[in-house]
């Protein structure tokens, strides 16, 4: 099914349109909510609750961009949102003395690539990873990441620039970046 | 100074690898966002709900004895036209009025103070057995002073001696009468107080004495509640004091409520069986052509749709109520546990797309799969297996043809409501060449009639049944999505099991 037939499927309300709609973009989806999420549990409550408000307001997507960024945007919203209402984020977004936590990397599986990096994103604090989610995966600016976590953008800038440090450690020590001075060029005016 | 962030190398490795990450949500997921955003399609569990609770209260109401003086009143016409006893029981206490005594200004007290006040049974009023005796019933103390002379009576009295089997009417109650309940109801007089012997059952008692005078007196103790009422509503109406007819009435139709519980008891009947099963399948329709996609008319293959199967063995389970509310006929209900399923000849292939074109009532669309079975004409043959399981609740009629004196032929059809608790299906693709599996596809829910015709053999405590059954599922085992219809029909032998009430 074209993503047009199932666009105006879902504005019409039909189930099969919202199913293939789902089953196109879910995966993808619950990859994005598990990033920000504790454990599957919750990023499942996440896609669940995402997926909710975009058939609820999928009248108001007016084509002007791809679906999938659209449908991603009220995903990430959602994400932040729940975090925000089980206070995970506000109650660990000033981690300054992250540094110090233990960090058992041990138990990150060895599958992918891919699942390699989101276990060492999703070790970070929760503070770190929301930040790092939004600024370096979803493409949020600082400013926009301080507006919609309610912190300031120069708390914002620094909790980057520490889980872009630790992550960046992590990786390393899991031989998934090797040589990263050379190969990385890190961004020095953070730190 | 943002900028320079996102073109970093990292963030791009980052957004790179967390892109590629995927992850299958579970099932669940899905069926809560529909449940959510679309509430109106719950009616088939609601009506499913509603129809388990109306059952249930239907059974219940069935069991409940009905306990108030009016209902026992009015019931006591049917009891005393359907029962004997009770008529025995009316014709003995019109006799027995004349012969009680009866004190002035109030209820007659035939029990001493002193005995009220030892805790010990209320008296309970007394019905000659027989009217052919002549004897005449009488109020008597429930316990008697050890005289020589009425020695025996109370011996026999607190002994509580039944009588010999075939002698009374009533012998099967084990009641219980609990002690002086005087103190249970202060605006009772000491009679009536001592006349209200709470029963533990409803069913009356029969005691006997030694005494020749008595040795053909029966006593009776009434529930509690019946009398309660309606000697209340004589104190009401300046009848207090005396056995009356209502009174009497009363006593009756305590006798009648018992009866009438036993009645219903006696409607009831509970049949358990086994029902081993072979099911075969029909199919109906065609899959949609994937040339929907390529042209604005519907194309249908008819010739190319072709399922090889075979049946399989399947079974049905469960408990049966049955309630007899006509001479022949009989509402059943229960619970039904049931496996059926058939097997699909296919053989198996390397890994290849198949599509299905499926349906919903506005439009056409598609699913692609990974199939490993072709249509059966392959090299390497296999059986694939379609089954389902589900738990029903039946509601139906059972009428009964026949009846000897060990053997009864019955007929019996229902339907049933029935909740899917797993099921297994391959779908012919819509170019009819592989069988794929989607899970999404499978319903929820399903409907089917039970027709069936059995004989029952009367044994000693129980009652078998034996007959042929057939059970005819009425959707698909799949989805309406997938156009072609499966007719699922299961034929086999019923073994039932219906204990005899006691």
């Amino acid at each position: 099914m074209t993503e047009e037939l199932m666009l105006q499927g879902c504005l019409e309300n039909s189930a099969a349109s919202q199913e293939a709609l789902y089953n196109r973009f879910s995966p993808r989806m619950l990859g994005v909510c598990y990033r920000f999420a504790r454990n599957r549990e919750d990023a499942e409550d996440m896609l669940q609750e995402g997926f909710i408000k975009v058939f609820s307001q999928i009248h108001q997507f007016r084509n002007q961009g791809a679906l999938e960024g659209w449908v991603r945007k009220i995903i990430v919203h959602t994400c932040i949102n729940v975090l925000k209402k089980n206070k995970k984020f506000t109650d660990s977004v000033d981690l300054f003395h992250a540094n110090s936590i233990y960090l058992n990397e041990n138990n990150i599986p060895s599958i992918l690539q891919a699942k390699q990096v989101v276990e060492c994103i999703r070790m970070l604090p929760v503070g770190y990873k929301t930040v790092l989610n939004l600024y370096a995966i979803e493409g949020y600016s600082h400013r926009e990441i301080a507006s919609i976590l309610d912190i300031e953008e120069s708390t914002s800038r620094s909790q980057y620039t520490r889980a872009k440090a630790m992550l960046e450690a992590l990786l390393i020590r899991k031989k998934i970046l090797v040589q990263p001075r050379e190969k990385i060029k890190l961004a020095s005016s953070g730190s | 100074m943002e900028q320079k962030f996102t073109t970093d190398e990292l963030e791009q490795f980052l957004r790179q690898e967390a892109d590629n990450f995927k992850m299958v949500p579970s099932r669940n997921v899905w069926r809560g966002i529909y449940n959510d955003i679309h509430p109106g399609r719950r009616w088939p569990s609601i009506t499913v709900g509603l129809l388990l609770v109306s059952t249930l209260v239907f059974i219940g109401h069935m069991n409940t004895p009905e306990s108030s003086a009016a209902r026992t009143l009015k019931h006591q016409a049917t009891a005393g036209r359907h029962s004997l006893t009770p008529r025995i029981l009316q014709a003995d206490i019109t006799k027995s009025e004349a012969r009680v005594p009866r004190k002035t200004g109030g209820m007659q007290d035939p029990m001493p103070a002193s005995d009220r006040s030892a805790g010990v049974a209320a008296p309970v009023t007394t019905v000659t057995a027989a009217s052919g005796t002549g004897r005449d019933s009488e109020d008597f103390p429930p316990t008697l002073p050890a005289s020589p002379e009425n020695g025996q009576q109370a011996t026999a009295y607190n002994g509580f001696t039944p009588l010999p089997t075939g002698t009374y009417t009533w012998q099967e109650s084990n009641a219980v009468i609990l002690p002086d309940a005087t103190a249970a109801s202060p605006e009772m007089t000491g009679t009536e107080s001592q006349k209200t012997g709470k029963i533990l059952t409803g069913s009356p008692v029969a005691y006997a004495t030694d005494d020749p005078a008595k040795s053909t007196q029966r006593d009776i103790a009434y529930p509690a509640v019946a009398w309660n009422n309606v000697n209340r509503s004589n104190i009401q109406a300046g009848t207090a004091g005396h056995a009356t007819p209502a009174s009497d009435a009363g006593r009756r139709g305590g006798i009648a409520s018992t009866a009438q519980k036993s009645k219903h008891n006696d409607r009831i009947t509970y049949t358990y069986f086994m029902a081993p099963s072979v099911a075969s399948v029909a199919f109906r329709g065609a899959p949609v052509s994937p040339s929907i996609f390529l042209s604005t008319s519907v194309s249908i293959l008819p010739s190319s749709y072709k399922v090889l199967n075979h049946p399989a063995l399947g079974f049905e389970a469960g408990a049966q109520m049955n309630y007899a509310f006509a001479p022949k006929w009989k509402f059943t209900t229960g619970l039904h546990f049931s496996y059926s399923g058939y097997n699909i000849r296919s053989n198996e292939m390397h890994p290849t797309v198949a599509m299905l074109i499926l349906k919903n009532p506005d439009s056409y669309y598609s699913r692609q799969y990974v199939s490993h079975y072709g249509d059966g004409t392959g090299l390497t043959p296999v059986n694939i297996k379609n089954y389902s399981v589900q738990l029903s609740l039946p509601v139906g009629l059972q009428y009964q043809f026949y009846s000897g004196d060990h053997v009864q032929l019955n007929a019996s059809a229902d339907i049933e409501p029935s909740l899917i608790l797993g099921s297994y299906a391959y779908l012919l693709s819509s170019d009819g060449r592989n069988y794929v599996n989607d899970p999404s596809l499978m319903r929820k829910s399903n409907m089917a009639s039970n027709l069936g015709i059995f004989l029952s053999f009367g044994a000693r405590k129980v009652s078998w049944q034996v007959g042929p059954v057939l059970r005819y599922q009425w959707f698909s085992t799949y989805k309406k999505d997938y156009t072609v219809s499966e007719h699922l029909l299961n034929y086999g032998i019923r073994i039932g099991i219906t204990p005899f009430r006691k």
